[in-house]
């Protein structure tokens, strides 16, 4: 048995084998933290650190936010890394659960403070997108990246966290599943719907997609 | 023929290029065949181009500084091993520093020279003898001791003094009745000196 998995791994593709190497690292560093070795625990926020403000900063569209909330979840990690299983996931899975339930808390906190200033504040963003027309190639990187959060902000917070975890973080459909707490086949459907609303308000925008 | 519903199923495995050689077929044979099923999998697939193209969020170095610097102060305490040795150390560690344990030891004598000042049975220490009545009796009897000794002493010190000085002043007396008889022997030998000279 070992051995046929030890040769599942070996014939893994290279992508799958970086995969494997990463989630054995993720336990490993985390086992050290167990043990008491700060150094690991740098690490530890050192590697994750960066995709969980992106999560953050994603979902809620603020830089002050996002950085509150990435602290927040650290936060939670140090007090709860006890409770980590590596036989019931990856770490990445579990951060990334941590990250949507405490995201999904502060969106629910924040609700009144959104309608107030979603009035104030994103209208302006909108209407400085709709002044010029762009083309595909003139709507690269920073720039696509801003035009991407006024559209992102605009979704649902279902469909916003769906396409998140699967589009900018890159997760496999089994692991938003697991995150979101909903079927493979209700991940797929969401990321269909919010694509293509995505694809709607970035022509509203009259950005070429 | 595929149904609609079933073509929404697909179209994720489809943009990730993950569909069978025979479900393709089928999925593409829809698309041409339904224009609404054939938006959507264009909206889908320039919205998945256009994330694709979006730079990629930068975190703020501060932000790792941050967590570092808040997680820091509970490293000792939160993640200090598991088991009873790991709650011993996650819950004495704030104790088990020089500063407290010398703190400790200090108080412990404080306390050792309390109770003997207060008159407590080392040995046989029991409930009865920490009743404050009895505590503040027994010291009220210490200090009541303490009180008469330091009077007795007072007075015997003056008994002393009185008794010292008398005899110095005594031995002051003898010394000069002796240094006056002294003073007359000599004169009375320089005269018989003198006078020895002068016979001859």
């Amino acid at each position: 048995m070992a051995g046929m998995a030890a040769a599942a791994v070996w014939e893994a593709t290279p992508a799958a084998r970086l995969h494997m190497e990463g989630l054995e690292l993720d336990s490993t560093l985390v086992e050290r933290c167990l043990r008491g070795d700060s150094a690991a625990w740098e690490d530890l926020v050192r590697q994750h650190s960066r995709r969980v403000y992106g999560l953050c900063y994603r979902f809620t569209g603020r830089d002050s936010e996002a950085q509150d909330l990435t602290q927040e979840v650290f936060l939670r990690v140090f007090r709860s890394l006890g409770t980590f299983r590596s036989a019931e996931g990856s770490f990445t899975t579990w951060l990334a659960r941590l990250t949507r339930n405490l995201l999904i808390d502060h969106y629910r906190r924040t609700r009144n403070e959104r309608i107030t200033d979603s009035i104030e504040e994103q209208l302006p963003r909108v209407e400085e997108t709709r002044v010029v027309a762009r083309s595909d190639a003139a709507v690269a990187g920073r720039e696509a990246s801003e035009l991407l959060q006024g559209a992102l902000a605009k979704l649902s917070p279902e469909l916003r966290e769906t396409i998140i975890l699967r589009d900018l973080q890159d997760l496999e459909y089994r692991e938003i599943s697991q995150v979101l707490g909903i079927p493979e086949g209700t991940v797929k459907s969401r990321l269909n719907r919010g694509r293509a609303e995505l694809a709607r308000l970035l022509k509203k925008y009259r950005v070429a997609v | 023929m595929m149904q609609c519903a079933e073509f929404e199923i697909l179209l994720a495995d489809y943009l990730d290029g993950a569909l069978a050689p025979g479900e393709r077929a089928a999925f593409t044979a829809h698309m041409e065949s339904c224009p609404a099923c054939r938006a959507l999998a264009e909206d889908a697939k320039s919205a998945v181009g256009f994330m694709g193209r979006a730079a990629d969020v930068e975190m703020p170095a501060v932000v790792m500084t941050n967590i570092l610097h808040a997680t820091n102060s509970g490293w000792e305490l939160t993640l200090h091993g598991k088991g009873i040795r790991g709650w011993i150390n996650r819950t004495f560690a704030p104790v088990l520093q020089p500063r407290f344990v010398l703190g400790a030891a200090l108080t412990v004598m404080s306390a050792t020279m309390l109770t003997q000042c207060a008159g407590l049975p080392k040995r046989t220490l029991t409930a009865q003898d920490l009743d404050p009545v009895r505590i503040v009796g027994a010291l009220e009897n210490r200090a009541e001791r303490v009180w008469d000794r330091a009077v007795k002493s007072y007075e015997s010190m003056r008994l002393v003094y009185e008794v010292k000085s008398q005899l110095n002043e005594w031995s002051q007396q003898q010394q000069e009745a002796d240094d006056a008889a002294a003073d007359a022997g000599a004169d009375s030998r320089r005269l018989k000196t003198d006078q020895v000279r002068g016979n001859r």
